[in-house]
């Protein structure tokens, strides 16, 4: 059994090193395992990898990767900008706050973190330069900032986690990840705040009552998609799928047809992008299915829990391990790939801890959050810094205390369950009896724990 | 005259595939568009009978029962053949930070051997798995679709071999760039 575990590993770490694409890095580090394991792979894989995707609830991740693209082309940008000028504009450091703010709403829109560096981020960072802000705050701003976008629903990233743990509700992780999304986005205000205060930015114009209501006009038109795909899921009319489906023809009427700021011929080429990034995605889920599969034959699963749990059995101290393991990961892996990976491995040894599968979900999401923004590799620090025109280097001391920022609103996250299962409750997408169980077991495994050791 | 022949048939492969890819996704909108609003319909149709009055009779009465496994056989066919656009506009994403750490001859070498690596993949899996898979299928109807058109879940595995097909092509087009690559360096020195 351990060999087949360790023929995985060796081969998965072997062949990421070399830059081999990673869902092909797993399927053959899979595929070397099986045969280990005396099984034929071929068919067995080719099984998983057109079987794992062959379902309905992924489907709205092209979905909203398409309705993403039309509304990130569609001069949504500018719109939400305006709206957020009215509204925390003309604070001291408001552009600070406006960028923040619009990275908030446009990843929640778009689906894209790295979308919303280079839409916001291309009309803000030259602006707030302009204004006189310094130019490595202003990345730093839009670069994590931006992040927040993956917690606010609607989010891929949670469809992806949904279908890597199993049966998890997608409208509860939805409603799970609100309250954690705008934690995050409210501590990278406060760190705006202190920079802001420090270098004395100046406040932005008022901008007449008149002026204001126009922009919420312009502004709501956008944000009505988030309203239509998150309440026609509440109302339980729609599955995500189908809200991601209507969320299409939305972004469809609102930017070729009442905007006009897409033309028709542009339409094949968004399809095709579409069509390529949604592969991308789906490549990675039916190896990884393929590659869980072996996992649990192998019992890595079990071995990593009882590894974990003989380091230590404070579940304090097993919690902030995953965390750091998974920061780590997440300064080398993109996301997508983390989460397939490492569901399957940690979301068991969690919930022996009384740990509940949607709290889990955020977690891991909000943490690889932070990789998405760290180098060696992070999508959104590169994307950031080129469309700032600065470096790595030079950006690394202001994104510091901006990591700061979101690894306190990941410690809430981790260690107060209730920020992410509070609202799924209420809305109803979680039992509340189910709830204050899992609540309860995972207090006893902290606290009664605590008690006893002292 | 037999390399530009190779060319042409490369440019009118590549937008097959694309062509395909595109209508594809647009389809699998349309079709679960279409779901929603005959659901949509249904619900209306039973509201409207349950007050006396009868809808009109083009009004669907409940959901398409066909366009959730459209839908779901579509995105098989996306994801597979969009996969193999992919590995063409090399998409996907690896973990290119260590291989920047060696030196060029190496980076070289490293490329080769990883798209051999992809090729393996191609092979192993696409092709003979795909093959294997969809041949032992042809007689499995699809449970919506099978009886209605005669379709059968070897035809949904056929996206396998197909996509293969294009893996292989790519990744041995962009082998070859690499080994030319590293001739045109050897004459510059």
């Amino acid at each position: 059994m351990g060999a087949v575990a360790l023929v995985l590993v060796l081969v998965f770490v072997l062949l990421l090193v070399i830059n081999v694409p990673i869902a092909v890095a797993i399927a053959v580090a899979a595929f070397v395992a099986i045969m280990s394991n005396g099984m034929d792979p071929s068919v067995m894989l080719a099984s998983k990898m057109a079987n794992g995707v062959n379902s309905f609830a992924l489907l709205a991740i092209p979905f909203f990767i398409l309705s993403g693209h039309l509304m990130g082309r569609g001069g949504m940008a500018r719109r939400l900008i305006d709206f957020a000028n009215s509204l925390v504009g003309m604070l001291p450091g408001g552009l600070a706050y406006v960028n923040t703010l619009t990275c908030m709403m446009f990843g929640s829109i778009s689906g894209s973190a790295s979308a919303a560096v280079s839409s916001v981020g291309g009309f803000m960072i030259p602006e707030m330069n302009r204004m006189g802000y310094n130019r490595e705050f202003n990345v730093a701003v839009t670069t994590t900032a931006a992040t927040t976008g993956l917690l606010i629903p609607p989010s891929n990233i949670m469809i992806v986690y949904s279908v890597a743990a199993g049966s998890v509700s997608i409208a509860a992780m939805f409603m799970a990840g609100v309250l954690p999304g705008i934690i995050t986005g409210l501590f990278i205000m406060v760190v705006c705040g202190y920079f802001a205060f420090r270098n004395k930015y100046g406040a932005g114009e008022r901008v007449s009552f008149k002026q204001a209501c126009l922009s919420f006009v312009n502004a709501i038109m956008s944000l009505l998609l988030i309203i239509i795909v998150i309440g026609g899921i509440l109302i339980g009319f729609f599955t995500a799928t189908e809200a991601a489906a209507v969320a299409v023809l939305y972004s469809y009427l609102l930017t070729v047809v009442i905007y006009r700021e897409i033309k028709l011929k542009d339409i094949p080429d968004i399809l095709k992008q579409t069509g390529i990034t949604t592969a991308v995605v789906m490549l990675l889920i039916g190896a990884s299915s393929g590659m869980s599969w072996i996992m649990t034959m192998a019992n890595i699963p079990q071995t990593v829990s009882s590894a974990l749990i003989n380091l230590s059995d404070n579940p304090i101290v097993i919690l902030l391990t995953i965390n750091l393991l998974l920061l780590f990961v997440g300064t080398f892996m993109d996301m997508t790939p983390a989460v397939l990976i490492f569901t399957p491995i940690f979301l068991p040894v969690v919930q022996l801890l009384g740990m509940h599968q949607i709290h889990f979900g955020i977690m891991l999401i909000a943490n690889l959050c932070i990789g998405l923004c760290t180098p060696p590799v992070g999508t959104c620090l590169f994307i950031g810094c080129g469309v700032g025109k600065t470096t790595i280097a030079k950006v690394t001391k202001y994104m510091l205390p901006f990591f700061g920022a979101m690894a306190v609103a990941l410690m809430v996250i981790t260690y107060v369950p209730r920020v992410s299962l509070w609202l799924p409750v209420k809305t109803g997408q979680l039992k509340a009896q189910e709830v204050e169980q899992s609540i309860e077991k995972w207090n006893e495994s902290i606290y009664g724990h605590k008690s006893d050791s002292e | 005259m037999s390399a530009n022949v190779l060319k042409k048939s490369r440019i009118v492969l590549c937008r097959l595939l694309e062509t395909a890819l595109i209508l594809a996704v647009l389809v699998l909108v349309l079709d679960v568009l279409w779901g929603v609003l005959t659901r949509g319909s249904g619900s209306l149709v039973a509201w409207l009978s349950s007050r006396g009055i009868e809808a009109w009779s083009f009004m669907p009465r409940g959901q398409d029962k066909y366009s959730e496994e459209i839908a779901r056989f579509l995105l098989v066919w996306v994801s597979l053949l969009g996969g193999a656009v992919a590995f063409g506009e090399k998409a996907h994403l690896g973990v290119d930070y260590f291989v920047g750490k060696f030196d060029r001859g190496a980076q070289k070498f490293i490329t080769i051997v990883g798209q051999l690596v992809v090729l393996f993949f191609a092979i192993s899996i696409f092709i003979v798995g795909g093959t294997n898979i969809a041949m032992n299928n042809m007689e499995q109807i699809a449970p919506a679709l099978g009886p209605q058109i005669g379709l059968k879940m070897g035809h949904v595995y056929l996206a396998l071999p197909i996509a293969g097909v294009f893996m292989i092509l790519f990744t041995v087009e962009q082998m070859l760039e690499t080994l030319l690559s590293t001739e045109s360096q050897k004459e510059d020195n």
